[in-house]
């Protein structure tokens, strides 16, 4: 078993050196390693096909409660976290490729009569608000660019508002179950739902985003303010609906959102699995886009999925498990167990911020994916409530990554769809904005967790 | 014969070698174009970008640990100009006109374009040094120092955008060692060797 430990750290070691120097994509990296510990770890040391199985996790798609009616099993891959990504991002392609989001973006702007200030602050609300229940690198792409295009008719600087975007794109998905995929990683292999997220999580982010909103706004609007003084009367708007590729399917994929918003919202109540929620946003985006366009947009919709994400989940899971069946999680849980000596109040500091500082120089879906069993460990050894440590943990993965441009992947696409329009950020000038908002967003999670749960 | 018109030649070239110098003598000899560092200003004036702002970031490697990848896009200014530089290099090339790349990964960008001569200048280190020291006003301890630090940068570029072989043999079809021919001598080599490819390729660049 020490030689299967030994193994397992090696490759999980060397998995995330790999992902986080890029010398590989990452999906490869990730499938080599959980190969690796199939071969190595789990046959070639501990001889156990049924850690293979175990890790493979396979039988779990055939089990009713993998479906409706709750029950995910958290060791092995997570194929509820995959098959509710690969849901949600098909509909959120469909939404895109009907105009949707810039649409949402352009005819805010025109509301607030496209004066700078007023539309940092409703993009940084539409931020928030949209990357609750879908992916934040989406949100970001949509707002961004036409941040950009709206800077370059308007004549005023976009790095204020898309470094704001970020943030609150970040900020926004820690809220829900489904807006970051270390929260949709926690909450289907502890079984929490949207509603627990939103009431936990939730609430400390509305209080967070307060602050992140005032914070913005005293840093961001001199800036903004002053551009506002160069720009030129004779301005061509853009109009709203000139978005809109197809009517049929832009009311088609807002029907599909809100319908998959209301599973989302009611799935403890219906009981209906977030992969079982995922393949009826796939279900009905095929349904819209096939009523208002025809199948090949379909194809283009489905060739637009990151599926390489959905591998890099693979790989992670296996090797994660691989630490998982070896025993060497609950060495750490026990680490950090003793290093707090049993005070919640310490867990709770120790998790959000080693969460928080990790996340922010590294991606934070390994991180996640491999906390998840520690805490599990932590809360069965310590007799800690293991809500407290889940919530702990979310809070610190998804807010710590916008401390960096390298922290969270909406980070990376904000600030290369910056750089490619002539407004390049450089790390500090990200850093100067984003890294102090992170401490300041943290800090008052602490306080909240410390008030909520101690 | 009006059909083969194009010719494109980049030029690799080692810090302190004279790539530059010759590049723009041979630029001028056989009346062809020249896209060296000026591109990028060129580039900035097309995409509002502050040109003194990209030499910064021109010709860097992308650093592994302060640059990350998502869906295809990076964080990586170094990249982001690599990849528009790319893109403007092919863009030029498609326009149908012949042209002069220096550096800036263009014999692997352009690789496969047609009538595409690689050629790679180098130099002794010693007179490398002496050269460097004298444009710059360096002490040859100071030149040498850079000569290592602009060579590494440049390879660690090519390497970083896929250019696995820069400098060596197999990636050229000339190499020119310009330490005993000097300026002169290296363009006139370049010019004859580009002469009698351009015949036996049935080349003719001149309208």
């Amino acid at each position: 078993m020490i030689l299967a430990k030994i193994f397992a750290v090696i490759i999980f070691l060397t998995m995330f050196y790999l992902i986080v120097t890029e010398r590989f994509e990452r999906h490869k990296t990730t499938l080599v390693a959980g190969a690796a510990t199939i071969i190595v770890v789990f046959l070639a040391c501990m001889r156990s096909f049924g850690a293979v199985w175990r890790s493979l996790n396979l039988y779990s798609l055939v089990t009713l409660g993998f479906w409706y009616g709750g029950g995910e099993s958290a060791s092995g891959i997570n194929w509820a976290t995959i098959i509710f990504i690969a849901g949600m991002t098909v509909m959120v392609e469909g939404m895109g490729h009907a105009g949707f989001f810039s649409w949402l973006c352009l005819k805010i702007a025109k509301l607030v009569k496209y004066r700078t200030v007023p539309l940092l602050i409703c993009f940084m609300l539409m931020s928030a608000f949209l990357a609750m229940f879908i992916d934040s690198i989406t949100v970001i792409m949509f707002l961004a660019s036409v941040t950009i295009t709206l800077a370059a008719t308007l004549k005023f600087d976009p790095i204020p508002i898309i470094l704001a975007e970020i943030f609150c794109a970040n900020l926004g998905g820690s809220a829900t179950m489904c807006g970051d995929p270390p929260n949709i990683i926690i909450g289907t292999a502890l079984g929490y739902s949207f509603f627990d997220f939103l009431l936990n999580t939730g609430e400390i982010v509305g209080v967070a985003l307060i602050f992140v909103v005032l914070y913005f706004f005293l840093t961001m609007r001199k800036p903004l303010l002053e551009s506002e003084k160069n720009r030129p009367d004779d301005i061509v708007y853009p109009n709203p609906s000139d978005s809109i590729t197809n009517k049929t399917g832009f009311i088609g994929a807002i029907v599909v959102f809100l319908i998959v918003v209301a599973l989302l919202v009611t799935h403890s109540m219906t009981e209906l699995s977030v992969a079982t929620i995922g393949v009826i946003a796939t279900i009905l985006t095929i349904i819209s886009t096939c009523i208002a366009y025809n199948p090949k947009t379909m194809g283009e919709i489905f060739r637009k999925v990151d599926y390489k994400t959905l591998l890099f989940f693979v790989g992670l899971f296996i090797v994660v498990s691989g630490l998982e069946e070896t025993g060497c999680l609950e060495v750490v849980a026990h680490f950090i167990s003793k290093l707090s000596g049993g005070n919640i109040m310490i867990m709770i500091a120790i998790i959000l911020w080693i969460s928080a500082i990790f996340s922010a120089i590294v991606d934070n879906i390994p991180f996640a994916a491999t906390m998840v069993p520690v805490i599990q460990a932590m809360a069965a050894s310590a007799g800690v409530p293991l809500e407290t440590l889940a919530w702990t943990l979310a809070l610190g993965t998804d807010i710590g990554g916008s401390a960096t441009p390298v922290g969270a992947s909406a980070n990376v696409v904000g600030t290369s769809l910056s750089a490619k329009s002539g407004h390049p950020i450089t790390w500090g000038k990200y850093c100067k904005y984003n890294a102090p908002a992170t401490v300041i967003v943290i800090a008052i999670c602490m306080v909240m967790l410390f008030i909520k749960h101690t | 014969m009006s059909e083969n018109k194009q010719l494109i030649i980049t030029i690799g070239r080692q810090f302190g070698s004279m790539g530059h110098k010759i590049a723009h003598q041979l630029g001028k000899e056989l009346d062809l174009p020249v896209v060296d560092k000026d591109l990028l200003f060129l580039m900035a004036e097309n995409h509002g970008f502050d040109g003194d702002f990209l030499k910064n970031y021109d010709e860097k490697p992308v650093n592994r640990w302060t640059s990350g990848e998502a869906r295809g896009m990076s964080n990586s200014i170094e990249k982001v100009l690599a990849d528009m530089i790319f893109k403007y290099q092919s863009d030029l090339v498609a326009t149908g006109g012949s042209f002069i790349f220096v550096g800036r990964c263009a014999e692997w960008n352009l690789r496969g374009c047609g009538n595409h001569i690689r050629i790679f200048i180098t130099a002794d280190d010693d007179a490398r040094i002496a050269h460097i020291a004298e444009l710059r006003e360096l002490s040859k301890k100071d030149a040498e120092a850079l000569m290592h630090k602009m060579d590494k940068r440049r390879k660690n570029y090519n390497h970083s955008h896929g250019n696995k072989h820069w400098g060596e043999t197999e990636n050229y079809d000339l190499i020119v060692n310009t330490s005993d021919l000097g300026l002169e001598g290296s363009v006139e080599v370049i010019k004859n060797y580009v002469n009698v490819w351009k015949k036996k390729n049935s080349i003719d660049t001149d309208d």
